[in-house]
């Protein structure tokens, strides 16, 4: 709409773009003699981060006309020429005691003047830590989202040629740096899954001795203990948003099915009660419901059990399968694994308030297959695992991916070409 | 009604059979009344005469002849009133006969007579009795035809009744509407006052703006017509478009935008098509929906401009507003 006022021109916009943001960050200037630790050029890894949620252009550093990283030296026309409204600079400098000194500054381009800047002392290992914090810093100025870089994600690896205990349950940042082994087992070890306050781990474990859920402290380091008992056959385990209890897949008399355990009392409770196969319980962020995969209906589907009505639902009607879901931190979507007609295993995310599921991680074209899809704690982000047919091999590739929720920018972080990797579970915000 | 339709046409079969029996009765008496006519019993007797024997003999032959012919002819006179007589006594006979056959027939007829009045009267007395029983029955069709206009007639005063409370009924309704009609028309007499009272202050408003517009009407004419051209303006409105367009492809809607935000940014240009100034006025929205919108321009800019340099004044200064749809 276009309407003329003869004093002044009146213009209407309605429109927009959802391009991603152009941003530059000039790579910091490290004042130090000595070269700083490997992998801790804080600007790649703040770039890298921003790239990664799809919300973010970072310019490249060849393009650039100038690297300035102090504010007297900043010419914003040499960014303005380029259109970058975002410009990020700052210095490393060595501090007491081996420590680094950090420090950044946002800029707003146009108008010329600081949006936020932050300095830092840092420990050499925590480099990276401080980049990702800087990320979060920048991502929340710039979208009004908080952002979820310094985080991490638990996954599982399968050596098929190492033995003995194959089966290991890593740690990592969130962009896959970092990674770290903290158990290893002849069991197969299954569905880790992320304590609320992101301090504690459960996972499942399944042997010749039964199976069961286990749970271990992060930071403490201790011996992972069976919560479940001894006699039940537990497995899959979601924490209440409260920390006090679990929902597991108990198997009994072959059925599998779905129930809460308070963690204290090991007191159980039966939520489902079918012959088919109920399983991958997932409970609400608001805990009024519990979301599984049952095959009750012939196929793998996801439904809900809503605690106050006591009733179970169906959810997924589109596709062969749904299964494996999982909420996102916000609740107000799930994301899980959509087989579609031509059989390719897609990641897909579905709005509960509209019960509309798209696509946001195609495997149509048979290359890959996903599984195991995870929020981010800012919703923002899905991580999920893929495994990639090799050229004249049999066995397959293995890797996570970290997507937007558009589906847009889907990025290979932990590639492992002799273990599979599988079920990466994104942390939620660590501080 | 029923039962007296049923009851009328076997009253009037009653009827029918009752005259046609009386018809008949009737026949029968004119017949009787024509009387028999009595014949009269006279027979008349001749005498003979003799003549000479030549000639008497003729004379008698003749005579003779005569005499015999006489007698002949007496003879014939004789057997002829004998014939006539036997022909007479023959006919009385017969009269006879045929008299006593009427008097046995006229018996016979008396006979029939009296039987016939005999059945006339029994048929008299079933006609009567019929007549009686139909009177009764007519009677009895006058009370039920009685007792039904009687009902007929509660019936109708009963709906007449009604008529009267409907009638009734209407009248008051007609009545409320009246009052209704007269209401809304009192309202709508206030309410006309009331739009006039304020037609009257807005039509002074309209004339004082209709002025101000006019005076910017003018102010802007006097430059278009410096402009000189119609076809300016058209080239002006493209541009506008333009500019619009421009500033649409650069505004990167942030995630977080909602359509009860808005802006409006106030730009002044220079003639090359940059921006002197970008301010966002009159915004509701958060920061980074306000400085997206001043992005917006900022990055569009250089705006488009009509090459004709006169045309400029148009565009020194816009006010863009974003109202997003989302």
């Amino acid at each position: 709409m276009i309407s003329q006022s003869y004093a002044a021109l009146t213009i209407e916009i309605t429109e927009g773009v959802e391009d991603a943001i152009p941003i530059a960050v000039v790579p910091f200037k490290w004042t130090g003699d000595k070269p700083l630790p490997k992998d801790s050029d804080i600007a790649e890894i703040v770039k890298a981060d921003l790239s990664r949620s799809g919300q973010f252009a970072p310019l490249k550093t060849a393009d650039m006309l100038a690297k300035p990283f102090s504010p007297r030296q900043i010419r914003f026309k040499n960014w303005r020429i380029l259109e970058i409204p975002n410009l990020v600079i700052g210095q490393v400098r060595p501090g007491k005691n081996g420590k680094y000194i950090v420090e950044f500054r946002l800029y707003d381009v146009y108008r010329q003047k600081q949006i936020t800047g932050f300095r830092y002392d840092a420990q050499p290992l925590q480099l990276r830590k401080i980049a990702h914090k800087i990320s979060d810093i920048i991502y929340e100025a710039l979208t009004g989202i908080k952002g979820a870089f310094d985080t991490r994600i638990v996954y599982i690896k399968k050596f098929p040629n190492k033995t003995p205990k194959p089966y290991r349950l890593y740690l990592a940042d969130a962009d896959g740096y970092g990674e770290q082994e903290v158990i290893r087992h002849d069991w197969p070890l299954f569905s880790p899954t992320w304590s609320p306050k992101g301090n504690q781990l459960a996972f499942a474990m399944a042997g010749s001795l039964g199976q069961g859920v286990f749970v271990f402290d992060i930071e403490i380091g201790k011996q992972p203990r069976r919560v479940t008992k001894r006699s039940t056959k537990a497995s899959a385990p979601s924490w209440s948003p409260d920390g006090s209890q679990f929902a597991i897949q108990v198997l009994s008399n072959g059925s599998a099915d779905i129930y809460t355990m308070d963690i204290l009392t090991r007191k159980m409770q039966r939520i489902t009660r079918h012959w088919s196969i109920d399983t991958e319980p997932r409970w609400s962020p608001d805990g009024s419901r519990i979301i599984f995969t049952s095959e009750r209906g012939g196929s793998p589907q996801l439904y809900e059990y809503t605690f106050d009505d006591k009733r179970i639902k169906r959810l997924t009607f589109k596709g062969k399968q749904n299964l494996r879901a999982s909420f996102s931190p916000d609740g107000k979507m799930i994301t899980f694994v959509h087989l579609s007609k031509n059989n390719g295993y897609n990641i897909a995310v579905m709005d509960l308030g509209t019960r509309e599921m798209r696509i946001v991680a195609d495997s149509s074209s048979g290359e890959s297959e996903h599984e195991s899809p995870s929020f981010a704690p800012n919703s923002s982000m899905i991580i999920y695992a893929a495994n990639y047919a090799q050229k004249g091999r049999k066995d397959k590739k293995t890797g996570l991916v970290a997507v937007s929720l558009d589906g847009s920018a889907p990025q290979r972080f932990v590639d492992e070409g002799i273990g599979e990797v599988r079920e990466p579970a994104w942390s939620s915000y660590l501080n | 009604m029923l039962v007296l339709i049923t009851k009328y046409p076997r009253a009037f079969a009653m009827a029918v059979v009752f005259h046609v029996i009386a018809a008949g009765a009737f026949v029968v008496n004119f017949q009787l009344d024509h009387k028999p006519v009595n014949v009269k019993k006279d027979v008349d007797v001749v005498q003979a005469t003799m003549v000479d024997e030549s000639e008497v003999q003729a004379e008698l032959e003749k005579l003779k002849a005569l005499e015999a012919k006489k007698r002949k002819s007496e003879t014939d006179r004789v057997k002829k009133l004998e014939r006539d007589a036997d022909k007479a006594r023959k006919k009385r006979l017969k009269e006879q006969k045929r008299l006593k056959e009427l008097e046995k027939k006229r018996k016979k007829e008396q006979a029939k007579k009296k039987k016939l009045e005999k059945e006339r009267k029994k048929a008299e007395k079933k006609r009567k009795e019929e007549d009686r029983k139909r009177k009764i029955a007519e009677k009895k069709r006058k009370k039920a035809e009685k007792a039904a206009k009687v009902a007929e007639q509660k019936r109708l005063k009963e709906v007449e009744q009604q008529r009267i409370a409907e009638d009734n009924r209407r009248k008051e309704e007609k009545r409320q509407k009246q009052a209704e009609v007269e209401r809304k028309r009192a309202e709508e007499i206030e309410r006309k006052a009331k739009e006039k009272a304020l037609a009257a202050i807005e039509a002074q408003q309209r004339i004082d703006d209709e002025r101000e517009r006019q005076r910017q009407i003018d102010e802007e004419n006097k430059r278009l017509e410096s402009a000189k051209s119609k076809k300016e303006g058209k080239v002006i409105n493209r541009y506008i478009g333009f500019i619009k367009k421009q500033v649409e492809n650069n505004w990167r809607k942030p995630v977080t935008v909602k359509s009860t935000m808005s802006c409006d940014v106030f730009v002044r240009m220079m003639p090359t098509g940059d921006v002197l100034q970008v301010e966002a006025r009159k915004c509701t929205g958060d920061d980074i929906f306000k400085r997206s919108v001043e992005d917006a321009v900022r990055a569009a800019a250089p705006l488009p401009l009509p090459p004709n340099k006169s045309l400029f004044t148009h565009f020194r200064e816009i006010t863009f507003k974003f109202k997003p749809k989302k």
